[in-house]
């Protein structure tokens, strides 16, 4: 017996096509965000706000690299707790000691993290610019 | 110490309120590791019928921070809780990546909920949320951002009822001196019956 072609076979076939590629593209649009967010903030430079310690730094402002390190470990974990990191050139030479100190309470730094924090700055302002 | 308030407002299929509270301790164990108590977490709801106040559960928080916003290309938390109350548990578990650009703050929560509550414990459901958050300092005192969640429930730890949430919301948030406020309002984008079409969390937060 001959078989009877159904006419709308070729339709519901592409409509279901069609719907599982839908539900894919769908299923894969979260991933997808959520990879080109992550690959956009990696791209994303930003230690320029918290510069590595460098030995010439320890040499300019007499400071041993240790306590410069630790100052700088303070820096980027400790004050970013309450706000976004400044750079280092909006306030100068003379203002950090003190913004430091003032801060120092609320990010509960002892007076030896707040001398590394302040020598740690004071140390990038002396090398770079 | 951080306060959490939270109203929310449920209209589908009929009109309802409840209001959550916390009470958070946060140490800064190390610079890497936080922990967290929550003393109480209870709620005043009400509907057509009723009014009442409820003791929810008792919460610990443990985040470890692997990596840094600033230094590194991405920070990246890892976030643990766990909730108890009576005939209830929860376990929540979240990846939690942040990136400073300047004044702006780029955050992401991947965050995995499973529950077991009832007689015995016996019912169960999981949820699987995504969080994305932009907020952007205006000043050093103020902030705002806008939120973005999207969440796949679980109920029975099973996928039969496709139920998916999407909210959308701005915040605010104020700092002075030791103490800070943070606003957040969302709005539900979907339809889901018996979920919240809107609500509005306030943190109210002081550091001793």
């Amino acid at each position: 017996m001959k078989k009877t072609k159904n006419p709308h076979l070729p339709l519901r076939v592409f409509l279901s096509l069609r719907e599982r590629i839908e539900v894919r593209a769908l299923s894969l649009l979260g991933p997808t965000i959520a990879t080109i967010y992550v690959c956009l903030l990696w791209g994303c430079e930003t230690s320029n706000y918290a510069p590595s310690v460098t030995p010439q730094m320890a040499r300019s402002t007499s400071s041993e690299l240790p306590k410069l390190e630790r100052g700088r470990t303070l820096f980027v974990h400790r004050c970013i707790e309450c706000h976004t990191l400044p750079t280092i050139w909006r306030y100068s030479r003379e203002d950090w000691p003190e913004i430091v100190n003032n801060m120092s309470h609320r990010a509960s730094l002892k007076p030896a993290e707040c001398d590394a924090v302040i020598a740690y700055i004071l140390a990038v302002r002396a090398t770079e610019r | 110490m951080e306060n959490w308030l939270t109203w929310g407002r449920t209209t589908n299929p009929a009109r309802s309120d409840q209001i959550d509270f916390r009470h958070e301790f946060e140490f800064g164990v190390t610079d890497k590791f936080q922990a967290s108590i929550y003393v109480a977490d209870w709620f005043y709801s009400r509907d057509s019928q009723r009014d009442r106040f409820t003791y929810s559960d008792t919460a610990v928080e443990l985040i470890y921070n692997l990596t840094n916003p600033i230094v590194d290309p991405v920070g990246l938390s890892v976030y643990q809780e766990y909730r108890a109350g009576r005939r209830f548990f929860e376990w929540e578990s979240k990846l939690i990546a942040q990136k400073n650009l300047g004044r702006w703050i780029l955050a992401y929560n991947a965050t995995l909920e499973a529950v077991w509550q009832g007689e015995g414990l016996s019912e169960r459901e999981s949820e699987l949320q995504q969080a994305l958050g932009a907020s952007y300092e205006i000043s050093p005192r103020c902030s705002v951002g806008l939120e973005f969640l999207h969440e796949f429930i679980f109920p029975d730890w099973h996928d039969n009822e496709r139920i998916r949430n999407v909210f959308v919301g701005p915040n605010v948030s104020y700092r002075r001196g030791s103490w800070f406020v943070t606003m957040t309002a969302l709005a539900q984008a979907t339809d889901t019956p018996d979920e919240r079409g809107f609500q509005l969390r306030t943190i109210f937060g002081i550091g001793f």
